[in-house]
Order: structure tokens, then sequence, then C-alpha cells
């Protein structure tokens, strides 16, 4: 190997546990052919390799670690990247920063002005990785947080609004000129405009500094993005505009050259092109902003200020310096700063621009308030127990940011359509020009045949000139600026509108599966029910009295979790029955529970337990049957092998369950329920709340599975229950659905989070997903329709029949049109509300999704 | 750390490229020139401006394509 060039990297490796893995991984890289070194770091989770990149090369070193078994861990960078338009100049950074040696991935996106990149920081540094990104043409910084991201945020959105109204004010000044100046013979122009405006030179005076003044943007970036392999529309704008400006420039000082003479100047398309761009430009930078008003107005909800106590003193100071454990005072009328517990005071507080509640809720001492919400009446203390990234509000925001730069599948589809778009523009501006030189100009030609929409006879142009300026016009017409803003502009819409109504959805691609979904399974307790069930009845065999058989029962549950085991415990401790601590305690899950006290021994659980263990039922069968058939779960009691009573414990629905079912059967899904309970109480509730199918006597490891069953039918499945407990069938859904998860929603699993315990959410989520992809879906269409018109139109389709050719600055304006269209379209949709804000707000009308059982009364809503 | 080999490489590879892409550029060029011999009527300028144009849009193609083949076989 002497002699040879060896390279070095050092890589982070995942999934060691022991020396042995350093042996292990130490070996099969020095099996790896052109590996001359390998030298692995337990402690640091670090492979330092050394190898002859002629042989072999850093993709097969870290599929060969991978390959015995451990993890090529990547470091993370969040950046901020400033410039980025479309699609394409998403194409532009990617590639750009993937084919730079040590990045792994990169995911730009424009609309939110972000990329994450994924790198080995053993070969590539930060530093170099932002060096790559201002080189293709755009700033960057690493990722601010909170109130200092969005003012950065807000800055930057200024400046680049200023920055395109100034362009757009001095290019639409002088073009004016230009276009009175080049138009002067026409109409009763002749009547003001002075002669000397039409003299070519003039013309080159005032359109000179149009394209090197706004216009100049467009070269500097299409130079930058040539320079690594990349094509994108500033290339389209400026081979318009220089071939306009050049082909002007050889007319005016060289007439005789041979390209057109003194009637070809086309500086007015140079110009007016320039314009035009510029223009729309500017009316992007005016409304990007807007559809990302969700995040803005979340973190406009921090308040700078937080008023704490400190060494027994009282201390104003900013919000982002407050420390767990803090004690934070809070008066009438201020908005919370961070998350906490209340230690002394009372207050009602508005927390509905978080979690979309609409009733103030009373806040007393061992209350937890939520950082953003408005206290409305009393002063109270907190203690602060989460500040900074872990508060609620900073959840929220980056889960929706992170929903925002995600993509959808069909956007995937979009963008590279549009990406390789450009290439084949090009490749059709060429043809177009070869055509229309060699053949149309001498078969179709007339020197009376004018521009669309302008009087201005193409007159005595040669057939270079003629050529070009469609080739130009081609260019210019094809932009694919809409097909690249439709879907990301309607999903930042869409997911800022859900999270309005405390709906948060992980990804662009929830969006998307939501609204293909045909059923949606309901977990029972603790999401169609309130999951705090109550001791109904409780029955004996006669052997023993009704207090004995629930102290019993309650001494077996008493180290349980189950809902039913605490149903039980209250209900005791409300009788005043003393529970000591069961001598041994087992439990059987989807079964009950094996305990046992004073030498006698307690099962407390369903049929099953009682059938495996040989207790005989068959006295107490008829009750139970009532009972289920009641609604109520009963649970069997014996004690050394004999049955002594049964105790009914029951659940309540959750407010608007029914109605939210109902919503669901007009939206057209079918609804259905999974629950352990037995097959007789799981009807009796799922007749309550009109479910189309049972699942019941569901062991909590099987719901995954029943999950697949449903989607082995060929259905496309929503699981709506617990984000915690629920988490395997919600991951194996096409939609998990997490419920109630109050404020601390990094932990659910699922790839929709409800914040708030009402079902009528589902409701909203499914309406919103379905406003949003029909958002999409018409972008697309207005953007694609676009195109496939605008193209033949601008390749001089029409020039035989009508003897009219699109000219550049008249593409220019239809291509801002069709962006600015679909921006629009897509603010439409901030206008859309769900059913149930939308009874809501009718005059004098009580929504119909009034609540199934608990009756309404006082103003404030006791938790 | 390979920065120093890999920027040797990239460069081979942003040579080869450039020769590929300024190439077939080149061989449009004369294409177009030979049509506007064969067809016939043009004046000089006008071949002069169609040749420069056509060679403008095919590095314009043709360039990312070469590039990103290029860059794509040496990572391979």
């Amino acid at each position: 190997m002497s002699g040879q060039k060896t390279s070095k990297v050092t890589l982070r490796v995942g999934g060691m546990s022991c020396a042995s893995c350093v042996a292990t991984i130490e070996g099969a890289l020095s099996n790896l052919k052109g590996v001359s070194k390998a030298q692995v770091n337990f402690a640091a989770q670090k492979a330092q390799v050394e190898y002859d990149p002629a042989e072999t090369n850093l993709e097969q070193v870290a599929r060969t670690i991978e390959d015995v078994g451990y993890e090529v861990v990547p470091d993370e960078l969040s950046l901020s990247v400033f410039g980025m338009r479309s699609a394409h100049c998403e194409d532009v950074v990617k590639e750009g920063l993937e084919n730079l040696p040590g990045v792994v991935r990169a995911e730009p996106n424009s609309s939110t002005e972000t990329a994450y990149v994924w790198y080995h920081g053993g070969i590539v540094s930060p530093a170099e990785i932002k060096d790559m990104i201002r080189d293709l043409g755009y700033d960057v910084e690493e990722k601010l947080e909170g109130g200092a991201a969005l003012d950065r945020e807000r800055e930057a959105r200024q400046r680049e609004i200023r920055r395109q109204g100034l362009w757009m004010v001095l290019s639409w000044s002088l073009a004016l000129i230009v276009m009175l100046g080049t138009f002067k013979e026409y109409w009763i122009l002749p009547e003001f405009v002075p002669e000397f405006l039409g003299n070519k030179f003039t013309l080159f005076v005032f359109t000179t500094p149009v394209v090197f003044g706004p216009g100049l943007q467009f070269f500097i970036n299409s130079w930058r993005g040539l320079k690594h392999g990349v094509t994108d529309m500033n290339l389209l704008y400026a081979t318009g505009i220089g071939a306009a400006y050049l082909i002007g420039v050889v007319n005016t000082f060289w007439p005789d050259a041979g390209f057109g003479g003194e009637r070809a100047v086309f500086f007015e398309s140079a110009a007016l092109l320039t314009a035009f761009i510029v223009l729309g430009k500017w009316l992007e930078a005016l409304t990007r902003g807007r559809t990302s008003d969700a995040i803005r107005r979340l973190m406009a909800l921090q308040p700078k200020i937080a008023r704490v106590i400190r060494r027994g003193k009282e201390m104003e100071l900013p919000a982002d310096e407050v420390l767990v454990d803090d004690v934070v005072l809070v008066r009438p009328g201020e908005r919370i700063p961070v998350d906490g517990t209340v230690l002394e005071g009372y207050s009602a507080v508005d927390e509905s621009m978080l979690t979309g509640e609409s009733l103030p809720v009373e806040k007393k001492a061992g209350d937890e308030v939520i950082g953003g919400t408005m206290n409305k009446t009393g002063a109270f203390r907190f203690r602060a127990t989460k500040v900074g990234r872990e508060t609620a509000l900073a959840q929220i925001i980056r889960l929706v940011e992170e929903a925002q730069a995600s993509k959808a599948p069909i956007q995937k589809l979009a963008d590279k359509v549009a990406g390789h778009f450009i290439l084949w523009v090009h490749v059709l501006a060429l043809s177009v020009f070869f055509f229309w030189f060699f053949v149309g100009y001498w078969r179709f030609f007339d020197p009376q045949s004018t521009f669309l929409l302008t009087p201005y006879a193409l007159g005595e142009i040669g057939v270079f000139g003629f050529a070009i300026l469609i080739s130009i016009s081609v260019l210019v017409i094809s932009c694919p600026c809409a097909v690249g803003m439709a879907t990301p502009s309607a999903m930042m819409a869409g997911t800022g509108k859900a999270a309005e109504h405390g709906v948060l959805f992980k990804g662009a691609d929830a969006i998307e599966s939501t609204t293909k979904l045909n059923a949606i399974i309901f977990d029972k307790t603790g999401t169609l029910t309130k999951g705090e069930p109550s001791v109904t009845d409780v029955m004996t065999t006669g052997e023993l009295d009704e207090t004995e058989v629930l102290k019993l029962a309650a001494i077996a549950e008493k180290n349980s979790e189950h809902p039913l085991g605490e149903a039980i415990i209250r209900g005791s401790r409300q009788r005043g029955i003393d529970i000591p601590d069961a001598d041994r305690f087992e439990s059987i899950p989807g079964h009950g529970v094996d305990a046992e006290w004073q030498r006698k021994k307690i099962l407390l659980g369903n049929r099953k337990l009682m059938k495996e263990r040989d207790v005989p039922m068959q006295g107490m069968l008829a009750k139970v049957e009532a009972l289920e058939n009641d609604g109520k779960t009963a649970m069997f009691v014996a004690t050394d092998g004999k049955l002594v009573g049964i105790i009914a414990v029951a659940d309540t629905l959750k407010d608007y369950s029914v109605e939210a079912v109902e919503q669901l059967h007009r939206l057209g899904f079918e609804v259905l329920m999974i629950t352990g309970d037995n097959k007789r109480t799981a009807e009796a509730i799922g007749r309550k709340v009109k479910i189309d199918r049972v699942l019941a006597e569901v062991l909590p490891q099987d719901k995954a599975e029943k999950v697949k069953e449903l989607q082995a039918e060929g259905k496309k499945v929503a699981m709506v229950g617990d984000g915690i407990n629920d988490a395997p069938a919600l991951a194996q859904a096409n939609v998990g659905i997490a419920i109630g998860s109050g404020t601390d929603v990094a932990k659910e699993t699922g790839h929709v989070i409800l914040i708030k315990e009402d079902l009528r959410d589902v409701v909203v989520a499914m309406e919103v997903a379905k406003a949003t992809m029909r958002k999409v879906k018409q972008n697309l269409f207005w953007a694609f329709s676009y195109n496939v018109a605008s193209i033949p139109i601008g390749a001089g389709l029409l020039y035989p029949f009508f003897k009219l050719v699109v000219s550049p600055e008249l593409a220019a304006l239809l291509m801002a049109v069709s962006s600015l269209s679909v921006t629009l379209n897509t603010l439409l949709l901030k206008r859309f509300a769900p059913t149930l804000e939308r009874e809501k707000a009718l005059p004098g009308k009580t929504p119909s999704l009034e609540p199934s059982f608990v009756g309404h009364g006082s103003e404030m809503r006791r938790r | 750390m390979e920065t120093r080999n890999a920027s040797a490489v990239d460069k081979k590879t942003l040579r080869l490229s450039a020769l590929c892409y300024t190439g077939t550029s080149l061989t449009v060029v004369v294409l177009f020139v030979a049509l506007g011999q064969i067809v016939g009527g043009y004046a000089t300028p006008a071949v002069i401006g169609g040749a420069i144009w056509s060679f403008i849009l095919s590095m314009i193609v043709t360039m990312p394509l070469y590039t990103s083949y290029f860059k794509r076989r040496r990572m391979g």
C-alpha cells in the first residue's frame, strides 16, 4: 500500500454495547478491500478508518458497518436558508449538498426556508455545508428557535419585500419609458411622446440599468447553479432577458451586422420581461409569508417578559431566561410565560389559542398551566416545570414547522416533474428555434403579422430575429413555478388551519393519507369513554356480604393500574372499607388478577379467568348477562376456587361521542370500536354510540394485529386512541390519531395529534385534510393547465393560422399571473371552516353536536 | 481527511464532464451550420447568430446531464 494515497474518515457508530462490538466492526472493516486501518473507539462511539479511495469509498465503508449489525449515525444540522423560491431551488440546494463528500442527506424546503442536513462530521463540517449553500446563491445560517427565529424571519421577509419592491419600482419606471419610446408611432402616443425617446441609443440607455440592476440577480443565480451542474428557473429568465438585450445592442451599434438591423431592436422585450418577472417576485415575497401565519401566530403567543421570584426578590426578566423550578408570578390580563404547576392563587385561564378549548379553565393550587395562554381574572404563582424548547407551545410550534417542512407523496411527484421540466424546456426552445429558422420562417412568415395583444408589426425582422424571439418566448412562458408552489403552499395553509383547532398533523403525508381513509377504529376505554369507570352493582352468591366481596376485590386490585381496578378501589373507599395490602399479586393481562391475602386465594376477572381456573359460574351467569346487556362490565370474584360475587363497573361515554360518530358516518366512514371488554358489554356500548362494527375481547397486545387484519381486507384504517398506551396500533394504522395528548405532544405516537379530549376533533381533522387536498389538486390542475395551454402557443402554434405570436414580455406576464393565481387560490383556504365552527357561528343556533352525558352548567369548566 | 483527494477527483470529474458537454454542444453547432448550408439562402450573420444561440442552449441542456452522470459514476 506504500506510495498510494489514503483517505481518512471518522464516523459515528450506533448500537455498540461492549468491547466485542469493537472487535466485530474492526474485523469487518479490515476485511474490506482497500481499508488499511480501522480503529473503533467504544467510549466515543466512533470508528476511524483509513482507506484507498481508488479501491473503496465511504458508502462501502458505511455499508460494511451496517452489514455486521451496527448503525452509522450521521450528525444533524438545522439551517435557515433564505432565497429559495421554488421546488427547483430546493433541488439545486439538495443536489449541491448531496454531492458534497460527507453529506448523507439534505432536505431543503422553500416554503419554510429551512434545510435539514444529515452529514458525517468527520468528513465535512457545518461551515463547509453553509459555504456550499452560499456558493449556490442563497443566504444561510443556523436555525434559530422561538422568538429570535420569529424576529429574524420577519426581518428577512421585510428585507426581501423591500428589495424586490425597489427593483420593481426601478424596472417598471424605466421599462414604461422604453415601451413608450418603442410604440411612440401608435395610437395617441405621437401626441405627447417626444421623438428622442424612440431613438435606439436612448432605448439602450434606459434598458441597460434595468437588465444590470433588477435583472442581474437572474444572471448571478443562473451561473451559480450551472457551476454545480444544476439548472433552475433563473436560467430561463437569464437566457430570455440576455438574448433580447444582446440582439438589441448588436442591432443598435452594428446595424449592418445582419441580425435584422435597426428595426429588430428588442430593448422593450428585455426591459418589460425583467419588469414582469420582478413584479412576480415582489408579489410572491408579499404573499409567501401569509401562508405560514399559523406558526407566526403561535410564536406571537410567547410573552417576552416574565415576573419571577428569586432569592426572595421579585424581578422581571426575559421569558427565555426563566429556569425550571423558578417561581413565576402572573397577574390578571397577562400571558403565562412558561409551563408550570400552580403553587398558590386562583384564576381562570383562557387556553383557546393553544388548545381550541372555548371556555376559560379554572386553575388552583396543583393545577398545570401552559405557557402562551392568557390569565383572565385572578393572580397566582406557579413553579416552572418546562421552559424553552420543552414547553407545550415550543413542542406544538416544532410539530407544525416539521409538518410544514415535510413533503406529501403528491408533492414529491410534482417536484420530480417540475425538476425535469426545466431541462426539457431548453430542449424545446432549441427545437423550436431550429424549426422556425429552417422551415417555419420561409413557409409562414408575414411582415404584417403582429405580437399577440399589440399592434406592433414584426415588419422586416429577419429569420434569425424571428426564430430567436419565439425561442425566448418558449423559455419564459414554460416556467413551472406554479407547479412547484401548488402543493407546499396549500399544505402550509392546511396544517396551519388544523393547528388553530388543536389538530396537529405530523407531516404533509399525514394529510394526504387522511383523505384516503374509509374506516375509523376508536379504542373504547379512555377514547370513546372517559376512562373513569365506577362501581354500579355488587352482587353476592350468599356466602359473603357485599362489603366483604368488595373488600376482597379491592385487596386484589390495590396494586393494579387498570381502570377497572381503580374503580373498585374508589368504590371501596367511598364505602369506608379499609383495604390492606395483598400478600401476593399477579396481573394476568386480558383475564384479571390473582392475589392472596391471609392465606385466602382471591381471583378477580372475567369468564376466561374463571374457566381456566375451573371456578363454577353457572349460578350467576344470568345476572351477569343482564348487567352486560346494560353496557356494564361484570367481574367475577372468587376465593379458594369458589365464586363469591359479581362486581359491575360502568364507564360513561365522553361528551359528543354520539355526535362525532354521526358526523363521521355523514362523511362516509365505517366506524369501528376495539376493546378488551367482553362482547356483550362492548356491543351494548356500541349500540349507544351507533358503531358499525365492534371488535371485542381483544387483548392489548393484539390491537395492532386487528388493525392489520382490517388493512388486509383492503381498508384504509385510522386508529383513534391514547398516543402512549395504544402506540403499536396507532403506528400500524394508515393514520394513527392520538387523542387528548394535552400539552405533551412530543411523546405521542401517531400521525395526527389531537390536543383536546373532544372526539369532534376527529371530524375536524378529516374535514381539514379533505379541504387541503382539494386545494392542492385545484392548484396543480391550474398550474399544469397553464403550462399545457401556454407552451404550444408560445412555440408559435397559432402563427400559421392567425399570424399571431406571443412576445417575451407577454409570456412573462402570463407566467407571473399563473404563480399568483396559485398563491391566491391557496389563501382562500383561510376562509374554510369545519362543520363545528360553522354551526357555532350561526346566530341563535346551538350546535347540533350536543354533549351526550354531561350537562352544561357554570361558565367555567372544571378539570 | 479525504478533502484533498476528493478535491482532486472532483476536478478530474469536472474536466471530463466539461469536455463532454462542450464537445456535444459544438457538434450541435456543426449540425446547425451544415443544415444552413444544405437549406441555403442564409446571410452569414444569421448563421453565426443561430450557431451561438444553439451553442448556448445545448450547453445549458448538456452541462447538468454530463456533470451529474460523471459525479454518479465517481460515487458509484
